[in-house]
C-alpha cells in the first residue's frame, strides 16, 4: 500500500503531531503512523473520525488511484 | 468495559491469539501421539490433554459451522473429504503400527493392525466430514436467506 501523503499534509496543515491526532480520534500513535505509512488500512468508522477532525472529505484523504491499490 | 486497544491493535492481538490457538492445537495433538508411541497407553495418563484437545476441536468446529465458515482454501466436497480423511487415517495407522510392533515385534501383525486402523479411521473421518459438510451447507443457506431484504 502507498503512503498516505494527503493525510500527512492535512494533519500538518492543522498543526497537529501524529500523537495529537491519534489521541483526538482515540487510537495509538503507532496506529496513526501505520495509517500514514500505508501499513494499515483503517475501518470506515475511523476514516470518518479522522476526516471530521481534519475537516476533509473521505475522498480527499483516503481515495487512491487504481494503481496504488494493488 | 472499555478496551485499551484500538482497531489495529485489536487485529494484531487476534492474529497473535490465532497463532497461539494453532500452536496449542498441534502441540496437544503431537503430545498425545508421542505419549501413545512412547508407551504411555494408560488413558488416565493423558486424559487431561485429550479433554483440552477435544474441547478445542469441538469449539472450533461448532463456532465455524455456526458462522457458516468451512475453510479458507478448501471446500467441503468428496475430493477434499477423501484427501483429509486419508491423511488422518494414515497418521493414525502409522501410530498404531509403531505401537503394535513395539509391543509384539510382529511385522505382519502390525501391518495388519495398521491397515485395519487405516480403513476404520478413513470411514469414521469420511462420515464426520460428510455430516459436517451437510450441516455447513444447510447453515450457509439459512444465513443467506436470513440476510435477504
Amino acid at each position: 500500500m502507498a503512503k498516505n501523503i494527503a493525510l500527512k499534509v492535512a494533519r500538518v496543515e492543522k498543526n497537529m503531531t501524529q500523537k495529537e491526532l491519534a489521541q483526538a480520534v482515540g487510537i495509538s500513535r503507532q496506529t496513526m503512523n501505520a495509517i500514514e505509512s500505508g501499513e494499515y488500512n483503517p475501518t470506515i468508522k475511523l476514516c470518518r473520525k479522522i476526516c471530521r477532525l481534519l475537516e476533509k472529505g473521505l475522498d480527499d484523504l483516503f481515495w487512491e488511484d487504481e494503481e496504488n491499490e494493488k | 468495559m472499555k478496551s485499551n486497544l484500538d482497531e489495529r491493535q485489536e487485529l494484531k492481538l487476534l492474529k497473535i491469539q490465532h497463532y497461539g490457538c494453532w500452536l496449542a492445537f498441534w502441540g496437544l495433538l503431537a503430545d498425545i501421539l508421542i505419549q501413545m508411541i512412547l508407551g504411555n497407553m494408560v488413558f488416565k495418563n493423558f486424559i487431561g490433554e485429550v479433554i483440552v484437545f477435544m474441547s478445542l476441536v469441538i469449539y472450533l468446529v461448532v463456532a465455524s459451522l455456526k458462522e457458516g465458515i468451512w475453510d479458507r482454501k478448501y471446500k467441503p466436497n468428496l475430493k477434499t473429504n477423501l484427501l483429509f480423511s486419508t491423511i488422518g487415517a494414515l497418521v493414525e495407522g502409522i501410530v498404531f503400527f509403531i505401537i503394535s510392533y513395539r509391543d509384539y515385534q510382529n511385522l505382519k501383525g502390525s501391518i495388519g493392525i495398521m491397515i485395519l486402523i487405516f480403513f476404520m479411521m478413513e470411514i469414521v473421518c469420511m462420515i464426520l466430514f460428510t455430516v459436517a459438510g451437510k450441516i455447513y451447507k444447510k447453515r450457509v443457506h439459512q444465513l443467506e436467506d436470513s440476510n435477504e431484504e
